[in-house]
């Protein structure tokens, strides 16, 4: 995971807290659970041995893929935050 | 920015034997690759005085450091005593460098500042001696280095790029990385270039990949001065699939482009994907992407790992046929598809002036 200190920071201090209640905190439990599935992504691919790269590859595909679910989940909450 | 609808002409095409002899390859090294402006980095990877960044530039070993006083300078990474390689990280931080070799010191602007036993050298004039200087500059946050210490500046060599990237509705200077891949392939570099800068294999290598998200018929491809910008609208409808309409952008353009001579920005709803093209050997080449976000796209859409890998192999596919059939005495290039082919076109054109 090679994402800029920066960003998550931007989102933390500055963009979440912009949000009102009660979706700044959900945003927040969804923002912090995708940054997790992408750290526990990263981890996985030492979980397996060299000749085991279609069961990494397979199992890097499902935690992108439940990733993208939840960014999916976070994205509808930041626009229902963000009606005015 | 000017257009060009010219019919574009095999005649002003390379042979194919500059795809794989490796004297071609030595004279690319000499040529392009010592005297063209090449990205290098980004200035938030080098916030602090003492930053650095290693590269190469085809053989040329340079970097770039944040001085004391806070700007970036590009030198030669070669120890002007006997020649060894100086900074052998790719990044790392530093306020002298000394050579490995006998360590000679120098500070962040070359100039050499101390020398192993001085005594043993007693007409040194420290003064005379520092390091080779190479150009840098930026645009957008991304660092350029020429490795010729003369020529045109960046943005004369950019020859309005810049002014094409302007219409995407972000700031380029807060672009963020998000994440890098790497790949490498039995192709020469130019092959790379070429399936870049031409869209009309799209309905073929990509027709269920990229063509649902894409209006291929309505791309445009616009030279400017050795560069080539290539605009990309979205498809007017969104593409059925909800993995594919996460990159589609309704009445967007997706701006992509090559900047002379290994540089490929491609921009797409909520990210940049910005790719260095990488000589290896006369048949070997290595793609390096990165992409970025600036902090408001990752706050309205925080990145997660897709892999483009498949997208990647049917464009590799297709490069590896090409470097099979190019050592064939039958070789030859066709009549080229106006528009969708100039590109390619553009390139030799450009490329030739160098060889």
């Amino acid at each position: 995971m090679t994402v800029h200190a920066d960003l998550p920071r931007h989102v933390r201090e500055v963009f979440l807290p912009s949000l009102k209640e009660p979706h700044r905190e959900t945003a927040q439990i969804l923002f912090e659970q995708i940054q997790k599935l992408e750290d526990l992504r990263t981890q996985s691919t030492t979980w397996f041995t060299e000749g085991q790269s279609a069961a990494r590859d397979a199992c890097q595909l499902e935690l992108a893929a439940i990733a993208t679910e939840v960014c999916e989940a976070y994205k509808q909450v930041i626009r229902v935050a963000q009606q005015p | 920015m000017t257009r060009s609808l010219q019919r574009p002409s095999v005649h002003s095409l390379l042979p194919g034997r500059y795809f794989t002899d490796p004297e071609i390859y030595k004279r690319e090294l000499k040529t392009v690759w010592r005297s063209t402006w090449q990205w290098v980095g980004r200035v938030e990877d080098l916030p602090n005085p003492g930053d650095y960044l290693s590269c190469m530039l085809g053989e040329e070993p340079l970097f770039v450091i944040r001085t004391a006083e806070g700007a970036l300078r590009a030198m030669h990474n070669i120890c002007p005593h006997r020649g060894a390689r100086l900074l052998t990280e790719a990044r790392g931080n530093c306020t002298k460098l000394q050579c490995p070799y006998h360590a000679w010191t120098y500070d962040t602007e070359g100039r050499l500042l101390a020398v192993l036993q001085p005594k043993w050298f007693p007409d040194l004039d420290k003064s005379t001696i520092r390091l080779a200087p190479a150009r840098v500059d930026t645009w957008g946050g991304f660092i350029f280095v020429n490795p010729d210490p003369e020529g045109e500046s960046l943005i004369e060599y950019l020859a309005g790029y810049p002014e094409y990237l302007a219409d995407w509705g972000h700031r380029w200077e807060d672009l963020r990385e998000v994440d890098r891949s790497s790949f490498e392939e039995p192709i020469n570099w130019k092959f790379i270039v070429e399936n870049y800068v031409e869209d009309y294999h799209f309905s073929v290598a990509h027709a269920k990949s990229l063509v649902p998200l894409f209006d291929v018929q309505a791309i445009r491809t616009m030279p400017t001065g050795r560069h080539i910008p290539i605009s990309v609208p979205y498809t007017p409808e969104a593409p059925t699939e909800p993995a594919m309409r996460r990159h589609w952008e309704a009445g967007g353009i997706s701006y992509q482009g090559f900047l002379f001579p290994n540089m490929m920005i491609n921009t797409g709803p909520d990210s940049v994907s910005v790719w260095r093209v990488v000589p290896l050997g006369p048949e070997r080449t290595r793609l390096e992407t990165v992409n970025y976000q600036t902090p408001e796209q990752y706050a309205l859409s925080p990145y997660v790992r897709e892999s483009w890998k498949k997208v990647m192999e049917e464009d590799f596919a297709v490069c590896r046929l090409l470097q099979q059939g190019v050592n064939s005495r039958a070789y030859q290039v066709g009549p080229l598809a106006v528009e969708h082919e100039l590109g390619v076109v553009h390139f030799h054109k450009v490329l030739a002036e160098y060889l």
